[in-house]
């Protein structure tokens, strides 16, 4: 399935993009997902502790959203084909 | 409360035509005490919105003398002020416009000793800092205080903003319960940037102290001038929320 994952603040900034588009197995949870951005741009400067902690699980500083909700648990949240994660990495500049 | 006078009438009288809002929502942004930190991109605008809009008391918070890199974007400051107190050329640029303004000028940024005094001065906050380290204390002292946040921040062309009310929404802890990792303190801003964010956030402040419209309770709006697009999620608190979780 096709999963689009759209990327915002410092985090879209180390990307290089603002979008990635996905190819995942069907029933990818939104953690595989964000799994999957780390390790899609393994050469990208200082992209995957942004994304994940040193366990691999998704830092809780992100907000992680499908469609227009915000996910409570991405490990047990399953995405469908065409859905799209939003990462809102925080931002302070005032 | 302070009744409106002829004066606040012929001033607002536009805006008191908003449905909704009108003379009674007038009245109490004219008796609602604000604290804005700091004034620089996005605070220098929500400031001069708010003293436009006629709130009756600004509490403004920022350390530190005009700089010239300030001037792309922090329009309380001026080429006439570098290297004189910030905070000083926001206070004379607001009174130009709002002579009426109460203004209550500090020449600090928010920090763990002195967050609780200057939340406590004001009916609601609008966090323009920098640093997350003043966010999270603005947020903790507002959540203890039980009083409003507009979280508004930017990154290059985007930003974010959200209200918090405290035990009704999620608090800027519940989102970003630390500093992200590698967070850059300088980044790209413009000016038409922060203006722009700086309008909306202080929107959301009078719809919060009237009383009217529908304020981006438990909701964040992510906004892109890249490309001019505009987000809303809905947000959830975090139940094990070290600041808010006991509300």
């Amino acid at each position: 399935m096709q999963v689009t994952v759209r990327c915002s603040g410092q985090l879209r900034a180390a990307l290089g993009t603002s979008s990635v588009i996905l190819e995942l197995a069907s029933g990818a949870s939104v953690a595989d997902a964000v799994a999957a951005v780390a390790d899609a741009d393994a050469d990208a400067a200082g992209v995957r502790p942004m994304l994940l902690d040193e366990a691999g699980a998704i830092q809780r500083t992100l907000v992680v959203a499908v469609g227009s909700t915000q996910v409570a648990d991405a490990t047990g949240h399953a995405l469908v084909d065409g859905d799209t994660v939003t990462i809102l990495h925080p931002i302070s500049g005032g | 409360m302070h009744p409106l006078t002829d004066e606040d009438r012929a001033v607002y009288e536009w805006q008191m035509w908003s449905p909704g809002f009108g003379e009674e929502g007038q009245r109490r942004l004219r008796n609602a005490s604000v604290l804005v930190s700091r004034c620089g991109g996005l605070g220098s605008v929500v400031a001069y919105e708010l003293a436009a809009a006629g709130v009756g008391r600004l509490i403004l918070a920022h350390a530190g003398d005009v700089k010239p890199s300030d001037l792309n974007r922090q329009l309380l400051m001026t080429h006439a002020w570098l290297g004189k107190p910030r905070v000083e050329s926001a206070r004379r640029r607001l009174l130009e416009l709002n002579p009426r303004l109460d203004i209550v000028a500090v020449a600090e940024n928010v920090n763990e000793e002195n967050a609780a005094q200057l939340v406590g001065q004001a009916d609601l906050t609008v966090d323009c800092a920098p640093l997350f380290s003043e966010r999270f204390a603005m947020n903790r002292q507002s959540v203890a205080q039980g009083k409003p946040v507009v979280e508004c921040a930017m990154y290059d062309l985007e930003a974010t903003i959200t209200t918090v009310v405290p035990g009704k929404t999620p608090c800027l802890a519940c989102l970003h319960p630390s500093e992200p990792p590698q967070w850059k303190r300088e980044f790209p801003v413009f000016g038409a940037v922060s203006g722009a964010v700086g309008c909306m956030a202080a929107m959301e402040a009078i719809k919060v102290l009237a009383g009217f419209g529908d304020p981006l309770l438990g909701r964040m709006v992510q906004i892109d001038l890249r490309d001019m697009s505009f987000h809303t999620f809905d947000l959830r608190r975090d139940e094990q929320c070290s600041v808010c979780a006991s509300l």
